[in-house]
This record gives structure tokens, sequence and C-alpha cells, in this order.
């Protein structure tokens, strides 16, 4: 066999634990580690999104940064979760903060689009009570909706995100307040003016281009996160 | 013993032993790939409910998991067939 095969075999297993991590975290603790792996006695298991080492070079987040960029132009879509788990632990690194594009292997129809202001309240929007953190709210699209979402509160309600202007290399820190509930939707998801100014949505590098990632802390609405220097601002 | 060996034929028996043939001291690591390979399969296949007894067999013993699967989901079982011979057939072909 040959050395190549071998690496395709370790990578192949990495790729795996990266997927596993993010479609099934509670299997993390109980799967086997890499053999023959001498870098490190601890388990070679990488949590989606989970920053595991605090250093990073500028490097590293520049590529983060240009593979944002790359993914806020794409037609608007989901991304696949093999690469929606690699692209958010790349993240999680930069920010220093544990980031993922779903929840309880639930996707947002979107992890990138088009985002325009929303003119009045959304569906759901009077769930929560008026606070400064509430007015940084992001709105889904209605297509997020089925039969069981309008029977029960919707499993993407009052998740915390990260709402990222790749082209001005900033996140706000928001929340989804609700659906869309105009009936013209040029764009994927609606935001609130405060979440648009704070996101520099309305600058004419950006073109609304967002990207929504799900934040496992609870950094408090509104924090901007500096994607160069990967703190708040 | 293995997770991914019950899901073996043995037309796929006949690749892994040619492929561990070639790979001397490697094999621990094809094991593991194949095991990740058989839970990446389960993990795309159950529910969310699913999933916690799958997880609860595979602490336990791996056998049990492997054999509540061949037995309740016999689709998902030929799923992770199908899936492991395409992984061995692509270290074959290397």
């Amino acid at each position: 066999m040959t050395s190549a095969t071998q690496q395709h075999i370790h990578d192949k297993i990495e790729q795996l634990q990266q997927e596993l991590a993010s479609s099934w975290p509670e299997l993390l603790e109980y799967l086997p580690t890499l053999p023959n792996s001498n870098s490190s006695t601890e388990p070679n298991l990488v949590v989606a999104g989970e920053p595991e080492d605090s250093t990073i070079t500028q490097e590293d987040r520049l590529e983060v940064i240009e593979q944002l960029r790359a993914l806020s132009v794409l037609p608007p879509a989901a991304l696949e979760a093999t690469a929606a788990a690699v692209l958010a632990r790349k993240l999680g690194f930069v920010i220093n903060t544990s980031v993922s594009f779903a929840v309880d292997d639930k996707q947002l129809l979107h992890s990138h689009g088009r985002v325009q202001v929303q003119q009045s309240s959304g569906y759901f929007n009077t769930l929560w009570p008026a606070t400064k953190e509430s007015t940084y709210a992001l709105y889904v699209s209605p297509r997020q909706l089925d039969v069981q979402s309008l029977a029960q509160t919707p499993w993407f309600l009052g998740k915390r995100v990260l709402a990222i202007n790749a082209a001005q290399m900033i996140g706000v820190v928001a929340y989804i307040a609700g659906v869309q509930i105009s009936g013209l939707h040029r764009a994927q998801f609606s935001a609130s003016s405060q979440l648009m100014r704070a996101g520099q949505f309305w600058q004419p590098g950006n073109q609304g281009q967002i990207i929504v990632c799900f934040l496992d802390d609870p950094l408090p609405a509104g924090n901007v996160l500096d994607l160069t220097q990967g703190g708040m601002q | 013993m293995s997770l991914f060996l019950p899901f073996a034929n043995a037309s796929m028996q006949k690749l892994y032993q040619s492929v561990v043939e070639d790979m001397h001291d490697q094999q621990e690591s094809l094991d593991m790939l194949l095991d990740l390979t058989v839970l990446k399969t389960v993990a795309r296949s159950l529910d969310v409910g699913e999933r916690k007894q799958a997880l609860a067999l595979f602490r336990a013993d791996h056998q049990r998991l492997a054999l509540w699967i061949t037995q309740d989901f016999p689709g998902v079982g030929l799923t992770i067939s199908e899936a492991l011979t395409r992984v061995l057939l692509a270290l074959t072909v290397e």
C-alpha cells in the first residue's frame, strides 16, 4: 500500500469524524480514535465549529474569509452537510466561538442568500417582548414552515445566529424572530433595520449577501464580530 | 469485533482481505474507516429517536447495534453494505 493510500484513509477518517460530529454529536465521545497517531495522546475528535486550538495564522484567517466571500456570492442554497461541518469548524477557529449550520440535524433552507429589510413584524414576532436585543432580528423564508411547524413553535424560532457580511468581513449576533410576511420575496432573509445597519448589509460592496450560521454560545444580540481579528468590535 | 463485519457479504470479505493483505500494519485504520462508514450511514438513515436507541446499543455492544439494524432496518443494512463496498473498491483501485 502506498503512503498516498494510507494518507487517503486517514483523510477519509477525519472527514467522517467531522461529518458525524455535525450529524450525530452524541456519538462523539464513543467514537474510536485514529490508530497510530503519534501527534497527541488525546482522542482525535473534532466537534464541528468548535475551536480546538486558539492559535490561528492570519493566512488561515484570510483563507476562511475568502471561502465565506465565495460562498456568499453563490446562488441561495443550503450547504451540503459535510461542507457545512468543515466550514463551521474553520469559522469557529476564526471567531473563537462554536458555530454550526444545523441544530439537531435541522438546517435552514438557506445557509446563504440575500437579505432585505423587514418592513413590518413577521409571523411569531409577538412571542418576544421588545428588548434592545430583540431589535437585532432576522426573518427566514416562509417556505421554512411546514404543517408541523404551524402546529407548534418552529424549531428555528429564537435561535441565536451569526449574520455574516463576508464582503465587510463582519458578523452580527442576531436571533431568528420569525418568517417573512411580505408577498414578494426577492430575498431569502429579512432583517430589522438595526441588524441591517450593524451588519452593513446596505453597503454598496455587499448587495445584501448574507451567510447565516447558528451560534452555540449565548453571545448578546447586536454584538459585532470582526472576522479579521476574531473578536468583538 | 468490528462494527462493519456483520454487514460484509462474501464478495465484500474477499475485497477486504485483498486490501488488508496490501496494508501491512494499517489494518486498524481500515477497520476504523469502515466502522465510521457504517455510523455515517446510520446517522443519515435513522431519525432522532432511532439514533438514540442506536447509540445505546453501540455503547453496550457493537454487535447488538449491527443486529438491530439488520433485523429492524434491512434497507439501511443494504445501504451500509453498498457504502462499505464502495469504500473498499476505491481502495482496491488506488
